[in-house]
């Protein structure tokens, strides 16, 4: 499949290969250097679907973001969908295909934001030197994965929140040091989300708490809920529980099998 | 039955050291400094990595792609910290193949990350982590 897109780059009316092209084809990425022309994000959607695209020049690189107005950026541009680039012939291109990294890579548009261009420059150029070069190529597309998959993830600090809620020992210093952040920092960037860490905490406990009130077949004293949902007693299960939804737990509960009975009746 | 925390430790300890060939070592999840290693991993880096982070040996002057494959360590390192998720992943170094897998654990009454690493002969693609 892949070697058809490179076939039809080369063929396409506006392109020219120069006689050293230099292409490496593995089920996980394509590697080529040395075709002038443009690189149709149509193209690479035909044959590659959600397919990222590392592209590295010598010079600045033109590239159009779905028909706006063309753009040069630096030497190094890593892009998803609808990102065409005007390749040179000393053009590095690198399409990793997201199917075989699944587990990095998500769906992503537009130009990304590189914060590892440094690194990935000093690796491109080693490319050609290189013997096989694999390595080299799989440290890159390594890189863009990661890359793919920050720009596209939730924020840190509630991904580490979500991830950790139900330790009743988790923490604001705890999310501080997980986050790599400093307290005032990590309160600011809450702020800034329209949350607060307690806020969070609390309505992803009492979420949970929910959840597993309403499964079919829970037998567990409520206490024992509140642990699961990582309170540290009941009665800040319950405390916690009546200041969000207006009912205390028990309540709740009642209200549950009273509809629980009317619908089986 | 319930293991106490001291005894946890030492099946810990013990588990550690009888890995000859692979890598084991513990690292605290909250400074992410190492706390017990074993002789194999010793030998990979011919120094003791005891007290150190990853972004310690990370600090010190490296070749690009020994530097790129140790950020793809760093991030798998902090998929598992950060989800508390055991992770699998393949990962190269110096052009060898690695198969490596990370388990939050508690030990010596801390916040911990088991990490094991071993040497693969599989030509395996890319290098991929996953959730388990």
């Amino acid at each position: 499949m892949l070697e058809f897109l490179v076939q039809e780059i080369k063929t396409s009316p506006t392109s020219s290969a120069s006689s050293s092209i230099d292409l490496r084809i593995m089920d996980e990425y394509i590697y080529f250097s040395g075709i002038k022309g443009l690189l149709s994000s149509a193209l690479i959607d035909r044959y590659c679907p959600n397919a990222i695209v590392a592209v590295k020049d010598v010079q600045r690189i033109t590239y159009q973001h779905n028909n706006d107005k063309q753009k040069h950026s630096s030497t190094l541009i890593v892009c998803g969908k609808g990102v065409d680039v005007f390749i040179q012939e000393k053009t590095q291109v690198l399409i990793v295909n997201a199917s075989a990294i699944h587990a990095l890579c998500v769906h992503s548009f537009g130009v990304l934001n590189n914060v590892y261009e440094p690194l990935m420059l000093s690796i491109f150029d080693l490319i050609p030197i290189s013997g096989n070069a694999r390595n080299e190529i799989l440290a890159i597309a390594n890189l863009v994965g990661i890359i793919a998959r920050a720009e596209q993830a939730e924020p840190l600090l509630i991904r580490i929140i979500k991830n950790n809620y139900c330790d009743s020992t988790f923490d604001l210093n705890e999310l501080c040091a997980l986050a790599n952040m400093s307290r005032r920092s990590v309160q600011y960037a809450l702020k800034e989300m329209g949350t607060t860490f307690s806020h969070e905490l609390k309505s992803l406990r009492v979420m949970r708490l929910k959840s597993l009130i309403d499964t079919p077949g829970t037998k567990l004293l409520i206490s024992s809920l509140a642990y699961k949902s990582g309170f540290k007693n009941p009665s800040a299960a319950n405390r916690d529980f009546y200041s969000l939804t207006n009912q205390t737990i028990t309540q709740y509960i009642q209200i549950r099998k009273r509809g629980y009975a009317n619908k089986t009746k | 039955m319930l293991i106490k925390q001291n005894d946890a430790d030492i099946l810990i300890e013990l588990l550690i050291n009888s890995f000859s060939d692979s890598i084991a070592f513990v690292s605290d999840a909250i400074e992410e400094k190492v706390l017990i290693c074993n002789s194999a991993t010793l030998n990979l880096f011919h120094f003791s990595i005891i007290g150190l982070t990853l972004s310690d040996i990370m600090s010190l002057p490296l070749p690009p792609l020994l530097l790129a494959e140790l950020k793809f360590c760093q991030y798998v390192q902090s998929e598992s910290i950060t989800t508390r998720k055991m992770t699998l992943a393949i990962e190269q170094f110096n052009g060898a193949q690695y198969v490596t897998m990370r388990k939050s654990i508690n030990y010596r009454g801390k916040k911990c990350i088991l990490t094991l690493i071993v040497k693969s002969n599989a030509k395996a693609g890319l290098n991929q982590m996953y959730f388990v």
